[in-house]
Parts: C-alpha cells; sequence; structure tokens
C-alpha cells in the first residue's frame, strides 16, 4: 500500500508537489492533542491522590476536553472531501489502517470522558443534573469506578495523543513524517499544552505548581524528542535529510524555530523554570506561548511535510 | 512633589537587576548577526519584517494602493509576505525582551521616560520619530539594522558612511530633545 503510494508520487512528481491539507487538519491535530492531554492530567490526578481534595475549576477542567475535541473534529470534518460518508468510518474496523483506528479511538473518547467528567461534578454543578444523570454521575464518582474510569480515561487519551502522530507518520510518501517520533513528540506536546491551557484558569496554587512542574518536564520530554527527530532525519537517507533541511536553514526555518523552538519551548521553559525558583512571571504569557508553539509546530510540520517529496525538490 | 512627577523621577535601572553593559550587549548583538548569517544566510533587520506585517494587513482593505506600489507589489508577488524570517526575527526582538525583561525582574508595563516628560509628550516623541525612521526605511529600501549592522558586518563602505552619518546626526540633534531624558 505504502509503496504503491511512494510509486505513484515518484510516476507524478506535480502531485507530489501538491498541497491537500490547509488550516483544518493542523488545527484538528493540535484540538486533538489538547483534549489528550486534559483527558490525561485530569485523570492521573485522580489516580495519584483519589481521596485528595480538588478545586472545583480543576473538576470542570475535564469538561474541556469534550469540548475542544468536537472543535477539532469539526474541523476535520470540514476537510473531508465527502463529508456524508463519514459513517462508512464504522461500519469496519482495519486494523492496518491508521484512519479506521483514529476513526474508533475518536469514538471511544466520549463516552469515557462524559462519564468520568459527570463523576467530577460536585455540589451545585451535580444539583443542577437530570435525575438519571445525577444518578449516573453518583455512580461514576463511586471509588472503585471513579479510578476504573480514570484509568480508561487515561488510556484513551493516551492513544488519541499518540495517533494524532501516527496520523502523518503513516504516510510514508512524505519523507519528514516518516518517523516514529512523531507519535511521542505530539503526545508530549498534547500535554504541555493541556496544562498551559489548565494554568489559565482559576486553580487553586498547590494544583497550578503541580500544573507548571509538569510543564516544565514535559517541555523538557518535548525538546528531547524534536532532537530525536531531528538526529533521525539528518542521519537517514539522502531524502531525509532534504526533508530535514526544509527546518534546518530551509524555508521553514525561521517560522518553526522563532515560533516553536524559541516561543513555545526555550522560552516558557526558562520563565517557569525561574517560577518555580520563586521569581514572578506573567499569569497568562508563557501558557498562552506555549499553546501558540503547540499549534505552531504542527502547522508548520503539516505545511513543510508537503513540501518534501521522494523527488528532488 | 505630584503623583505622577515623583512616579516618572523613578529610575527603571534602580529597579529590579542592574541594565545589561551596553559593550557586552554590542559583542552579543554582533554574535547574534554572525548566527544569521551562518543559519539563515542573511543578517537582520527591522522594518522589512514590519513592512510585511503591514502588506499583510493592508492588502485585503486597499488592493489597488497595494498594488500601485512597486516595493509591496513584490513583498505580494512571492507568496506569503509573513513567511519570512525578518517577520520571525521581529517576534523574537520581542520574546528576547520578555525575558530580558524576566531576569532583570521588570516584568510589567511601563512607559520609559525621562524625569520631565509627561506620557503624552513621550508617545508624541516616539510617534514623530518613529514615522520619519519608517517612511526613511522604507524610501532607501532597508533600515538601521539592514544597513548599518547587516552591511556594516560585510564591511560595505557605504553602510560605514551611513553608521558614521547616523552617530552625527544623533549627535547633532540630542540636543533638541533632550528634554525627554534629563
Amino acid at each position: 500500500m505504502a509503496m504503491n503510494e511512494i510509486e505513484i508520487l515518484k510516476a507524478t512528481p506535480h502531485l507530489a508537489r501538491e498541497h491537500w491539507w490547509g488550516w483544518e487538519i493542523p488545527v484538528y491535530l493540535f484540538l486533538g492533542g489538547l483534549a489528550a492531554g486534559i483527558m490525561i492530567l485530569t485523570s492521573v490526578r485522580v489516580l495519584r491522590d483519589p481521596e485528595g481534595e480538588r478545586s472545583e475549576t480543576f473538576r470542570l477542567l475535564s469538561w474541556l476536553a469534550p469540548l475542544v475535541l468536537s472543535i477539532g473534529m469539526f474541523a476535520l470534518w470540514l476537510d473531508l472531501e465527502r463529508r456524508w460518508d463519514v459513517p462508512r468510518f464504522y461500519l469496519a474496523f482495519r486494523p492496518k489502517a491508521p484512519m479506521s483506528w483514529g476513526a474508533w479511538i475518536l469514538l471511544a473518547v466520549y463516552p469515557l470522558v462524559a462519564l468520568f467528567a459527570l463523576g467530577e461534578l460536585r455540589g451545585r454543578w451535580r444539583d443542577r443534573l437530570a435525575p438519571r444523570l445525577r444518578a449516573v454521575a453518583d455512580w461514576a464518582d463511586a471509588p472503585a469506578i471513579k479510578r476504573r474510569l480514570a484509568w480508561g480515561n487515561a488510556a484513551v487519551g493516551t492513544l488519541l495523543g499518540i495517533y494524532t502522530g501516527v496520523l502523518l507518520s503513516a504516510m510514508s510518501a512524505r519523507p519528514l513524517w516518516s518517523s516514529a517520533v512523531l507519535g511521542p513528540l505530539f503526545l508530549t506536546s498534547g500535554g504541555s499544552t493541556a496544562a498551559a491551557l489548565m494554568l489559565l484558569f482559576r486553580v487553586d496554587e498547590r494544583e497550578r505548581r503541580g500544573l507548571s512542574k509538569l510543564d516544565l518536564g514535559l517541555i523538557c520530554m518535548e525538546v528531547a524528542l524534536l532532537g530525536l527527530f531531528f538526529l533521525n532525519l539528518m542521519t537517514g537517507s539522502d531524502t531525509s535529510q532534504r526533508a530535514g533541511g526544509l527546518l534546518l536553514g530551509g524555508p521553514y526555518t525561521a517560522s518553526f524555530f522563532g515560533l516553536v523552538v524559541f516561543g513555545g519551548l526555550a522560552v516558557p521553559l526558562f520563565g517557569e523554570a525561574r517560577e518555580m525558583r520563586g521569581h514572578n512571571g506573567s499569569r497568562w504569557f508563557l501558557p498562552l506561548l506555549i499553546l501558540i508553539g503547540g499549534l505552531a509546530l504542527r502547522w508548520i510540520l503539516v505545511a513543510a511535510g508537503q513540501a518534501s517529496s521522494w523527488n528532488a525538490l | 512633589m505630584n503623583d505622577r512627577r515623583s512616579e516618572s523621577l523613578q529610575d527603571p535601572r534602580r529597579e529590579g537587576a542592574p541594565l545589561w553593559n551596553p559593550y557586552v550587549a554590542g559583542v552579543a548583538l554582533g554574535l547574534v548577526l554572525l548566527a544569521s548569517f551562518v543559519v539563515m544566510g542573511q543578517g537582520l533587520g527591522a522594518s522589512g519584517g514590519i513592512a510585511r506585517i503591514l502588506v499583510t494587513l493592508l492588502a485585503p482593505l486597499m488592493p489597488e494602493a497595494i498594488a500601485s506600489n512597486a516595493n509591496f507589489r513584490n513583498l505580494l508577488a512571492e507568496g506569503n509576505p509573513l513567511l519570512h524570517f525578518l517577520v520571525f526575527l521581529g517576534l523574537g526582538v520581542l520574546l528576547g525582551g520578555y525575558v530580558g525583561a524576566m531576569t532583570g525582574g521588570r516584568i510589567r508595563i511601563q512607559l520609559e521616560r525621562g524625569p520631565r516628560m509627561g506620557r503624552r509628550g513621550r508617545i508624541a516623541y516616539a510617534l514623530i520619530g518613529g514615522l520619519v525612521m519608517g517612511f526613511a526605511a522604507r524610501l532607501a529600501l532597508g533600515c538601521t539594522s539592514g544597513q548599518a549592522l547587516s552591511g556594516g558586518a560585510t564591511l560595505a563602505a557605504g553602510s560605514w558612511v551611513f553608521m558614521m552619518c547616523v552617530f552625527a546626526g544623533g549627535y547633532a540633534v540630542a540636543w533638541f530633545v533632550r528634554r525627554q531624558w534629563i
């Protein structure tokens, strides 16, 4: 299948230059990663400290995941050529097709995240629910069930986060994306953008410190994975090196290093490390930079990937 | 002494960490310029990035006016004018300034001005200076950073003459606008 794709693109160089994907796919990848990160972070908090007190804001943040994912899926749907054929995805499961995996993962996210988030509603929020939903929320809030839901939520969130990267790396016709690092890279980036988004809300001071610390670790991991991604490209074949060159000296260098490496990783890393040591900084500026960097990472990789091909550039 | 006066008398250098030594900053800027040539194959510039942002904003609003200007028309002909090194360089300058303020413990919105200068006066002077500078930079197809820094680094004679003229002009005019700072 993959070889066919390469053969077709080699035989039709004009097709290899085509940019099929516009803004919709990067936006979907960003929001999908963001939702995955929120699912993982809210679940891990429950698993680490089941009896711990969580602020009302933190509990409500569980609802951000389905909201963000729905906006992302709308963008994905806009990109489809035959939009009304979507139900056909769910008439089969093809284990070798990333698209099929993605369709089913996206379907599994909603019931799980909804049950988990319902269980997180307490006090006045739960009182407002219809009686049947309140009964479901009571059931989902029972310790044993909550733990299972959190595990499921974290697992599906991880799959979703990795899948956003695998979706690109499955396209072997594009040498820039032909890297196993993309899955973990997008998962880590999803986690760090999720922590940044959560920091924009009024969580309590202890939660704020926890999220900042986690964000710091995730950004460090992201830097290491980006390093591996480039190492992999620049020590690969001539084609891989040409594809990597698009970001290292080529037309996408300034935008990638300006928005992703410097703005989205280096400055937030430096700023959050200083905040850890007790220096005051802006409460919204660094998280905003991380979010912009996360979106730019996907946007630029999608654009540059489509500019890379197995033909001489 | 009224509040506004006492606030304006505060010397920013007395708050947070001391400012950078200008000579060290100059050497660092030279190294940034060197890195820019090595990585991007071109030098630094400021007004080019601003012109590109301006063209992007104005093209949908006044297409005829933009199309009638050869300089702006060329910027649009290249494709998306924003996808250029100079635009991201400008973004990096802002972020670098933020990092500098972070290390100096000076993160807050403030207007840098001398003790005798009101806010409005300072903004008016800055706007007038910026307009003259921006107009002249587009007239000459480049700004001080492009001509003096990038051109000077390549040892272009014209760039060095320009740089000397900049200093001479700066010293000559400084006396007339000294009230801004002293």
